[in-house]
């Protein structure tokens, strides 16, 4: 294994993982110095029994949430997050709980620095490693198992008139604690399952496969690939099982701690270029790309590629084990046909003329500088092409 | 000694970029990334020297030693120790690398943060022997002599237009 001469890796929260963990929230709150909290709710959530279920568990803690903040559009805008910690100083809270989707999170992320660093502006906090001082009590609660923002140092909001996305990266943004409960993920649509499984398996690839890749962050990165391969087609064919539910939460906690410590790669530049400009979704963008992308960089992925093929099919003798990205291609036509994802760029409504816009924009994307491979603007249009 | 080995180096890395910025048209298109009216800088360690690379209101170009207040048009790297500071900015380890390593702090607008990597990265491929620098991936290949942009880095820190925005 390649130790780099240098490498910096921050330890992910602490994790209650298992059904009945979200009963542990008060008990959490409590350790932490919390008696009142602000509760940011996913609004997707209010047609699933998840929040009174969460207020029952509160109300059972005794703890009254000083103020709940259920506005929150995908992909919230800084004014959001302004405006979530003015809710959280006129309500005199003492700490911030999230539950929701990646985006919700993130808000929860970006705002709790706000609040800890007492800025009026979101000026006082962007940048990367660049936040100094003391947090709130945060505790985060996933309801989708994609992202993994509760283990990542990296918070993704957007600018209210240049509609671009703006990434906060410093490891004091991490929650004191991150709750995965199988009760949270249970009710979510195949396409959403899909496509967030398929997030945290190209967060984990890109995190190993990565020029930033180091010891531990690569042992973190296996497992997960090794859960979302054991996994995701079982919450596909059948959603209720709740311990492979659980799994794939672990999986996105873990590819979260992953690429939090080694970053991703030109999948995730291509993809948030074509999130800016075509309003893809994430998850799908990676469906996509993940597959040209790791074709592209083979070259300097090999001995990652044979580990890889160790990992998906153990049982069989080095020479028998089929390729890898054969093994990857198989699994991802399998997750589509399922979950009724897209197979090409076309599919999914981009239109050729968008794609140099979609290269213009990963450009400036820093995940370009740990991809294994320098790829130059035509290899990136060249990459657009074949996922076309 | 440390501070100032790393004015000057701050120095000659700001006047190299400057002088391919007129004559390398890969500086040209990284530095087109950013609005009339902002500031680069480049800190050496919190509190040390730093380089203000500014674009005036017309496009033009100056490099100076005062730094700028930080603000949305402006986008500060800062090397975590003097240590990383001197071994990136001396060519012993790229800019690039120190990113990759979490060796600097950016404040700022991330999003605009690459294009001034690769500014640097190709200032130091011109301005460092290839002997010398220890790159993380390729360096860009030079489309000036090493000694050529020495000279003009060196006519740029004594021109008259050589001054801190």
């Amino acid at each position: 294994m390649k130790i780099p001469p240098y490498f910096e890796f921050t330890s992910p929260p602490r994790l209650l993982a298992g059904e009945g963990a979200l009963d542990h929230l008060p008990y959490e709150l409590k350790a932490l110095g919390c008696q009142k909290p602000l509760l940011l709710r996913d609004p997707g959530l209010s047609v699933t029994t998840l929040p009174s279920l969460l207020d029952r568990i509160l109300e059972e803690g005794q703890i009254v949430p000083a103020a709940v903040f259920t506005d929150l559009p995908a992909d919230a805008p800084m004014s959001r997050v302004m405006a979530v910690a003015a809710s959280y100083r006129a309500s005199g809270c003492d700490g911030l709980v999230a539950v929701g989707g990646g985006s919700v999170l993130d808000t929860a992320k970006a705002a709790m620095l706000v609040i800890s660093s007492g800025a009026t502006s979101f000026a006082g906090v962007e940048g990367f490693h660049a936040f100094h001082g003391a947090v709130i009590p945060f505790v985060l609660i996933p309801t989708t198992a994609g992202t993994g923002s509760e283990a990542t140092t990296v918070s993704v909001v957007s600018h209210d008139e240049k509609n671009i996305k703006m990434e906060l990266v410093t490891p004091r943004m991490l929650p004191q604690t991150a709750i995965l409960d199988p009760r949270c993920t249970v009710s979510l649509p195949p396409k959403i399952t899909a496509a967030t499984g398929i997030d945290a398996l190209t967060h984990s690839l890109e995190a190993l496969t990565g020029k930033q890749a180091n010891p531990l962050s690569r042992v973190h990165a296996l497992a997960a690939i090794e859960l979302v391969h054991a996994h995701l087609e079982t919450v596909l064919l059948n959603p209720g099982d709740k311990a492979a539910r659980q799994a794939m939460a672990l999986a996105a906690y873990l590819a979260g701690v992953s690429f939090s410590n080694s970053m991703v790669g030109a999948v995730h530049s291509l993809g948030h270029g074509l999130g800016a400009v075509c309003h893809l979704p994430h998850g799908i963008t990676m469906e996509l790309l993940l597959l040209p992308v790791l074709r592209h960089n083979r070259p300097a992925i090999e001995a990652d590629l044979k580990d890889l093929a160790a990992l998906w099919s153990p049982d069989l003798p080095e020479s028998e084990r089929p390729d890898f990205l054969d093994s990857l291609a198989s699994f991802l036509e399998a997750v589509r046909k399922y979950a009724k994802l897209p197979a090409t760029l076309s599919e999914a409504g981009v239109t050729r003329e968008q794609l140099p816009a979609v290269v213009e924009r990963a450009w400036m994307d820093g995940s370009l500088l740990t991809n294994p491979v320098e790829l130059s603007k035509a290899d990136l249009l060249e990459l657009l092409e074949g996922a076309f | 000694m440390k501070t100032m080995v790393a004015a000057v180096v701050l120095k000659f890395l700001g006047a190299g970029i400057l002088v391919l910025q007129r004559k390398d048209s890969r500086m040209q298109e990284e530095l087109t990334a950013y609005a009339p009216g902002s500031a680069l800088q480049i800190r050496a360690w919190d509190g040390g020297p730093v380089l203000c690379l500014a674009k005036s209101a017309s496009g033009a170009w100056t490099a100076g030693s005062l730094s700028r207040p930080l603000g949305s048009e402006v986008v500060e790297v800062v090397f975590k120790s003097p240590r990383s500071a001197i071994l990136a900015l001396l060519g012993l380890q790229s800019v690039s690398a120190a990113f990759l390593e979490n060796r600097v702090t950016v404040r700022g607008d991330l999003m605009v943060t690459l294009p001034l990597v690769r500014a640097v990265n190709l200032a130091e491929a011109h301005l460092f022997p290839r002997w010398w620098t220890k790159p993380i991936g390729t360096l860009p290949p030079r489309r000036l002599t090493l000694m050529g942009t020495w000279f003009g880095a060196l006519a740029q820190l004594f021109s008259p237009q050589e001054r801190s925005p």
